[in-house]
């Protein structure tokens, strides 16, 4: 009996921590948030709301990307919107607008970086080849000296051996 | 007697042309480049670990690659007059730049630090970015005392002249790092190096300083 009620209490346990589990944070809050929360002018980014229902769609609003409908998904208001490749640089507020009048915001991070497609200058060579340009040299110059002096030597060798041979 | 002399004075030469030969092969392959690059590069496509949360703005001062023994401090770095990303100057052996126009380490998207890998003269900061490996951490503090550490997923060498933009610039999914330094042959002129050695890094968590 007392194991029983032992099981009972702690499936009751986890049943409650499960629960609370499933029910989202935000649930009962009137919240907006972006993702990307930093994004490239040019780039869209996924916005999910809530008004606390999710019943009815609401208003989202931003110097970044105008006004857009969010539209109840899966428990929130949801909407992608893109941002105007020529939009400046800067922070924008994100400001939701339910059907009830309550609003929350948000911040979006626009950035406008160029992208060079040459890379950046980042070596003045002193480790060029490992050391390698230096190495290069020794190998070519060297290599040539060796087998110009091995042909004289060898030219030498046979022209002794012919003479020792006739005499 | 005279027979053995030459005997040896033949052999001799046989040894030396055939090293002469042999030597002159390596450095002609060297300086034409046609020997495979044996430093082990592309680690594309390996570890990519969850990205942790993103960090507010907040510019990095710090920069720290235990791996590789790299302590430096970073400043801002914009554009350079022939349209590349600015460096530091190259008298600043231990500096590292910023890439400003883009994201600070630790918010989304993919913000972008260069150092040198050497001076005309001198290993610079980057001297050693190659050697990094997949997993190893680099850590970015930032002026709002936080540092941002970071994992790396893969170091890659492309040439200078034709970067690919959207992988070093386009990803904004998660808050990412790249560091870029010099590699490859050394052409000199305006180009120096004729590539590019950059380490692509995910945000693995964030602490306090």
């Amino acid at each position: 009996m007392r194991a029983l009620i032992r099981t009972t209490i702690v499936s009751a346990t986890v049943a409650g921590a499960l629960l609370a589990g499933a029910v989202p944070a935000h649930a009962v809050d009137v919240f907006v948030e972006v993702s990307p929360q930093t994004v490239q002018a040019g780039f869209s980014v996924a916005i999910r709301a809530s008004c606390g229902d999710t019943v009815n769609s609401a208003n989202v609003k931003s110097d970044a990307f105008g006004e857009v409908m969010v539209i109840p998904q899966n428990g929130f208001l949801i909407a992608s919107v893109g941002v105007p490749p020529d939009k400046r640089a800067g922070n924008f507020v994100v400001r939701l607008t339910c059907p009830s009048g309550r609003t929350a915001t948000t911040t979006l991070v626009v950035l406008a970086m160029n992208q060079p497609t040459r890379g950046p200058q980042t070596g003045g060579g002193a480790l060029a080849n490992g050391g390698g340009d230096s190495a290069t040299r020794t190998l070519l110059i060297g290599g040539l000296g060796m087998v110009g002096i091995g042909s004289l030597l060898g030219a030498f060798a046979l022209h002794r051996r012919r003479t020792a041979n006739r005499a | 007697m005279a027979r053995r002399r030459t005997g040896y004075a033949g052999t001799l030469a046989g040894v030396l042309v055939m090293s002469g030969v042999f030597a002159t092969g390596m450095g002609l392959a060297q300086a034409t480049d046609l020997l495979p690059d044996l430093r082990p590069f592309g680690f594309a496509g390996t570890s990519r670990p969850p990205a942790g949360p993103a960090l507010k703005a907040s510019r990095p001062v710090r920069l720290a690659i235990p791996a590789i023994g790299v302590r430096a401090p970073i400043n801002p770095v914009g554009l350079a007059a022939d349209g590349t990303i600015a460096t530091p100057p190259l008298g600043s052996l231990n500096e590292t730049g910023w890439y400003d126009q883009g994201p600070t380490p630790g918010q989304d998207g993919p913000a972008i630090i260069l150092g040198h890998v050497d001076s005309k003269t001198r290993p610079a900061v980057f001297a050693k970015l190659a050697s990094l490996r997949p997993g190893q951490l680099i850590e970015v503090t930032r002026r709002d005392q936080r540092v941002a550490v970071f994992q790396v997923d893969s170091v890659e060498q492309f040439s200078k002249t034709n970067l690919p933009t959207s992988r070093l610039y386009g990803d904004f999914s998660r808050p990412a790092l790249r560091l870029i330094t010099c590699g490859g042959r050394w052409v000199g002129g305006t180009t120096g190096y004729a590539d590019n050695v950059v380490v692509f890094a995910t945000l693995v968590t964030s602490r306090r300083a």
